[in-house]
């Protein structure tokens, strides 16, 4: 929560989970109740209310329904009046030629075993880490969160030929992982902005709760499985959330480790599907990659804002 | 990289931490020493293989010449040398940094006053919030190629036609040195704008509001109130972002790729499109890692000036 | 390139659906046994969006199966990509088979990343079949490494209904380079549309460049391929010309960024007059992109002057990996043999073929060069007479100088990375008015000189 900067607050774990209840410390924003009543702000106010909302509408929804127009339309139609609604009427063949013949459904099932595995990854990495770091404080802790952090601020791109390298051939194992999705879903276990998120949200879980665990006599497996993963729901709940985008998001990586069109992801093969298919279909494969986000989207909203806001977001 | 100040959090985190434990506690966790290095075990793997081990192999390949095929020969400053007279690295270097302040003068204000806005927004707020985050939610690539044909530089095309209503155009869009990337900017500013607003939002909640009470009685105005109060108590996480936002400009490279593949004319090359270029498409890795250093390199001095921006707050 | 990958499939009419022949190899070389099980992979199956041509991919892969119980191949899309191709290579993951564009073996040779196969492809009797013009482009001291399977030369392709509507005879296609601009400068004033659409990007640019230098009669790098010729009066004439296109006629449109594909697409949209692409691109443009076969005409390559200089000729090779045993070299080559010669050497298949491909709504008689011998491809012409099923007239322009045309080979060295110098060259005439042809060049034979020697 990056409210925290300001002014840290100690943080209770149900101010953690309900994320900002923003009713409770925040009855006003930065106009009085006087200045809403002056009629000269008022007016304003309705008219930036009404420029926002517009720009908003267009520059959220407008792409999103003009794809969802052109998936069902001939490309003709959408090279000659881009802007018309079906002047030769609707095809909805465009979207299940899509799916099943340029196999758009293909991709996007890969694009799930990849979504899935690489948050499993990222978990089991951070959470395990996270415990070591937060709660078992091991002497040799503050290393190994140092080096953890330290590669916080190198960009993937510095290592991305060497890390190339290491994939395809894992030294001292010696195995490729090209074409497979362990190239995918091994890397992204070494995450050290989720490690970091998920250390932070451990150190917020009041001691008391570990220290009546362990006046029960349970030792740190009994301690992580019984009271902390119960506790940890929320940020699970968002890492996982962000990793699926993540992995819908994702171009670079899976373009250079999967060459194989058979397992490739959505991002990857919608490109190279623009070079061979005609307008219409492409238009419909796109439409298709993105309403699933979008559904999910729309679905998880509140998760989703909230799990913006806590981890700052996260850039695809 | 994400978007958020992990480093002042961690700091905040850790002095809390050591204030609140007691004795007892720590000395079981001392005896879970064992225990730790078990638990440990994920992540140090984890990062040796796919983290640490590279940055090491990158500094060792920058000195070596290799297709990754034949065993690689040992040239020094070689690569460094062949890769610093490039003729396309200053424009290259030039066009990053001029996509970077691109990004923070279009990119910038607008998710700050949307947050101000959604802020004031007391019971619809959530219908912008939602509204703004769209973008953000779409596939990178997916959005690219709607972008793409929405660009056509025909007077037939979307944005051009649009423009068309009001007199303007057709304006050539990625099709000129000029506009190809201030055009890329446009999309990745939309694409970026929502998520960047949410997290403003977020710190906005924790503006005192008791400063706007203190200012309406010496009779500020609003615009004095956002000005004095707002913007200032954002100072902190707008540093934040722009900083952020600047590492992350090192990692453009979906857009290019696939809007203009670097063109017309280099206009949109940039680092990261070098750096796949000299080691995917020419096969000549140690180039590459030899790029990728000097990358590192300025990294390294925008990471030491960011600590320096965070330690100051701490106080 | 998908374009060229899937010209391939329409020209060599990869399809077997008749009785199957029985497949007679030589004698395979002393240690390999030539019945032991072997497994290969090969590369290049259409995409499924490609329906007709998939179909008969996989007919040809299980009838060859059938006739050589022994081998067995997996199938994957892996195809040739100028982007990609440094890193597979790296990466060890090509399949088996996989054909590629003649630029690439020159330095695979050179990196020993290809089996020698000389003794096998004479043992099999393959070596007599193949057209000696293109054997160079897989040798190296005498010894060959890949098998040349689709030869092409770059065609002059334009819309008909639009030479009509700008009042030009679309019987009689501008030959050479002063003619194309007189009539890409009437396209664009009488229609409006694109006169001439240049390809620009994915290295596409420069490959589209070169072929117009060596139709000027320039060429890009010297026969060693040890320096760059970018600096020679053809070239700089070339690069004015565009520019004058490009500026003073303003008949090159608004899209700079095309690829092979995105020309295409705009081209079968009516939006483009004239474009420099392979004849083969002619089915795309009908059966993907649904134009009118009537309105597609195919021109030659255009020339300085009158006396032909020459065309830029490729093609594709089917490289095998360097991680095959004996055995799948052995197996790779009954499979290339059993799929890219015996439609040509073989009259019942070669019949088969052809029915299999009108069955499919594909077109037969695509005029094209011969990786075979040229005695065998006429043979070849005369079986499947009966069944072509292009507009022949269509094609007079292209058909008409084909055999007096010099071919012209691409760039000796690096020229993946030579195209991809000259993709930036011809879009900055493209984008910037101000710029000069020959210090354009001058710099860009400066920077080429570097990678050449590196």
């Amino acid at each position: 929560m990056t409210t925290n900067i300001a002014r840290p607050r100690a943080a209770s774990p149900a101010a953690r989970r309900g994320g900002k209840k923003r009713e409770e410390q925040n009855e006003r924003g930065l106009l009085s109740d006087s200045d809403r009543g002056r009629p000269t702000v008022r007016v304003v106010l309705i008219c930036m209310q009404i420029i926002v909302l517009g720009g908003l509408v267009l520059g959220g929804i407008g792409p999103i329904v003009w794809a969802a127009k052109s998936a069902v339309s001939t490309s003709n139609d959408i090279l000659s009046a881009p802007l018309s609604w079906w002047p030769s009427g609707i095809h909805f063949g465009n979207l299940a030629e899509a799916w099943t013949r340029v196999r758009i459904g293909k991709a996007l099932g890969n694009t799930v075993a990849v979504a899935v595995g690489s948050t499993l990854t990222s978990l089991f990495v951070s959470i395990t880490a996270a415990y070591v770091l937060s709660i078992l404080q091991p002497r040799w802790g503050k290393i190994l969160s140092g080096m953890v952090l330290a590669t916080l601020f190198l960009p993937g791109v510095i290592t991305l030929v060497p890390l190339y390298q290491t994939v395809l051939k894992l030294p001292l194992l010696n195995i490729s992982l090209l074409n497979s999705f362990w190239a995918l879903w091994l890397p992204a276990g070494a995450n050290a902005f989720n490690v970091l998120i998920t250390k932070r949200f451990f150190d917020g879980i009041p001691k008391s709760f570990i220290e009546a665990a362990r006046i029960d006599g349970a030792g740190p497996i009994r301690v992580l499985w019984s009271v902390m993963l119960p506790l940890s729901r929320p940020i699970i709940g968002v890492m996982a959330l962000l990793s699926l985008i993540g992995a819908f998001k994702d171009y670079l990586w899976p373009l250079l480790v999967i060459p194989n069109p058979d397992k490739q992801p959505i991002s990857v093969a919608l490109p190279r599907l623009s070079q061979s298919a005609e307008l219409s279909i492409n238009l419909a494969a796109v439409f298709l990659t993105i309403a699933i986000p979008v559904v999910l989207f729309l679905i998880f909203q509140r998760q989703f804002l909230r799990g913006v806001a806590m981890t700052g977001g996260v850039k695809g | 990289m994400s978007r958020s100040d992990v480093v002042k959090v961690l700091e905040v985190a850790d002095r809390r931490h050591s204030s609140r434990r007691d004795g007892a506690v720590r000395r079981w966790f001392r005896s879970t020493e064992p225990a730790a290095i078990i638990f440990a075990v994920p992540v140090v793997l984890c990062f040796v293989y796919f983290s640490w081990g590279p940055i090491v192999r990158g500094l060792l390949l920058s000195f070596q010449r290799t297709n990754l095929v034949q065993a690689p020969q040992w040239v020094g400053l070689d690569n460094l040398s062949y890769v610093l007279s490039d003729p396309l690295l200053p424009k290259a270097a030039l066009n990053t940094a001029w996509f970077a302040l691109l990004a923070l003068v279009i990119g910038f204000p607008v998710p700050i006053f949307l947050a101000v806005f959604m802020n004031e927004m007391r019971r619809t707020g959530w219908l912008y919030s939602a509204l703004a985050y769209l973008p953000a939610v779409l596939p990178p690539v997916a959005a690219i190629l709607l972008w793409k044909f929405f660009y056509d530089p025909g007077a037939g095309g979307i944005f051009n036609t649009l423009l068309g209503f009001v007199g303007l155009g057709p304006f050539p869009w990625l099709n000129s040195t000029a506009m190809a990337m201030p055009a890329i900017v446009l999309e990745a500013t939309w694409a970026g704008a929502g998520a960047t607003a949410i997290i403003y939002l977020a710190a906005l909640g924790s503006v005192q509001t008791e400063l706007y009470e203190a200012a309406e009685i010496d009779r500020a105005g609003i615009w004095r109130k956002v000005w004095h109060i707002t913007i200032p108590q954002l100072r902190n996480i707008i540093l934040v972002m722009m900083l952020l936002q600047l590492i992350g400009t090192f990692q453009l490279f979906a857009e290019p790729f696939l809007f203009t593949g670097g063109g017309p004319d280099n206009a949109t090359l940039t680092i990261m499109l070098m750096i796949y270029q000299y080691a995917f498409v020419n096969g000549d890795f140690g180039a590459a890692a030899a790029l990728s250093l000097i990358l590192a390199l300025f990294l390294c001095v925008l990471s030491g000036v960011y600590q320096l921006v965070t330690r100051r707050w701490s106080d | 390139m998908i374009a060229r990958r899937q010209v391939l499939a329409t020209f060599a009419g990869i399809a077997v659906a008749g009785p199957l022949v029985a497949c007679s190899s030589g004698s395979s070389s002393g240690s390999t046994d030539p019945n032991a099980p072997v497994k290969i992979s090969i590369g290049d199956r259409p995409t499924p969006d490609n329906a007709a041509a998939l179909k008969q991919y996989n007919d040809t892969v299980a009838a060859f199966m059938k006739a050589n119980p022994n081998i067995t191949i997996d199938t994957s899309e892996t195809v040739w990509d100028p982007q990609t191709f440094q890193a597979q290579v790296a990466g060890g993951t090509l399949p088996t088979v996989l054909s590629v564009a003649f630029t690439e073996p020159a330095l695979l040779m050179a990196n020993r990343q290809l089996p020698d196969i000389t003794d096998q492809l004479k043992s099999m009797g393959l070596l007599d079949q193949l057209n000696p013009a293109v054997l160079p482009t897989v040798s190296r001291d005498n010894r060959i490494y890949a098998v040349p399977i689709f030869v092409y030369t770059f065609a002059l392709i334009y819309n008909r209904k639009l030479f009509t509507a700008a009042g030009l005879d679309p019987d009689k296609p501008p030959t050479t380079w002063d003619e194309v601009r007189a009539a890409a400068k009437a396209i664009t004033q009488k229609t409006g549309k694109t006169g001439f659409g240049a390809m620009t990007t994915k290295n596409q640019g420069g490959w589209g460049f070169t072929n117009m230098v060596y139709g000027m009669g320039g060429r890009i790098e010297s026969g060693d391929g040890k320096k760059s010729r970018l600096t020679d009066e053809p070239v700089v004439k070339t690069l004015q010309l565009l520019k004058d296109m490009r500026w003073t006629d303003n008949s090159l449109g608004s899209q700079f960024l095309y690829d092979a594909n995105g020309v295409t697409q705009d081209f079968a949209a009516g939006k483009v007059g004239m474009m420099l692409h392979l004849p083969a691109v002619w089915s795309d443009l009908v059966k993907k992109f649904g134009m009118k076969a009537a309105d597609v005409g195919v021109g030659q390559s255009p020339q300085a002057g009158t006396d032909l200089k020459g065309v830029l000729t490729g093609g594709n090779v089917r490289i095998i990996s360097i991680k095959a045993s004996s055995e799948q070299v052995n197996a790779a080559l009954k499979w290339i043999a059993y799929n890219d010669f015996r439609p040509f050497s073989d009259k019942a298949v070669a019949v088969a073929n052809v029915k299999a491909t009108l069955a499919n709504k594909d077109f037969v008689g695509i005029p094209g060069v011969t990786p075979l011998g040229e005695k065998q491809y006429d043979q070849y012409l005369e079986w499947i007479k009966p069944s072509v099923n292009v507009p022949a007239a269509g094609f007079t322009g292209y058909t008409d100088t084909v055999k007096k045309m010099p071919l012209i080979a691409e760039p000796p060295n690096k020229a993946q990375e030579a195209y991809k110098a000259l993709d930036t060259v011809v879009q900055k005439v493209m984008t910037d008015q101000s710029v000069d042809p020959a210090a354009l060049l001058s710099d860009a034979a400066k920077s080429l000189d570097s990678k050449l020697s590196r």
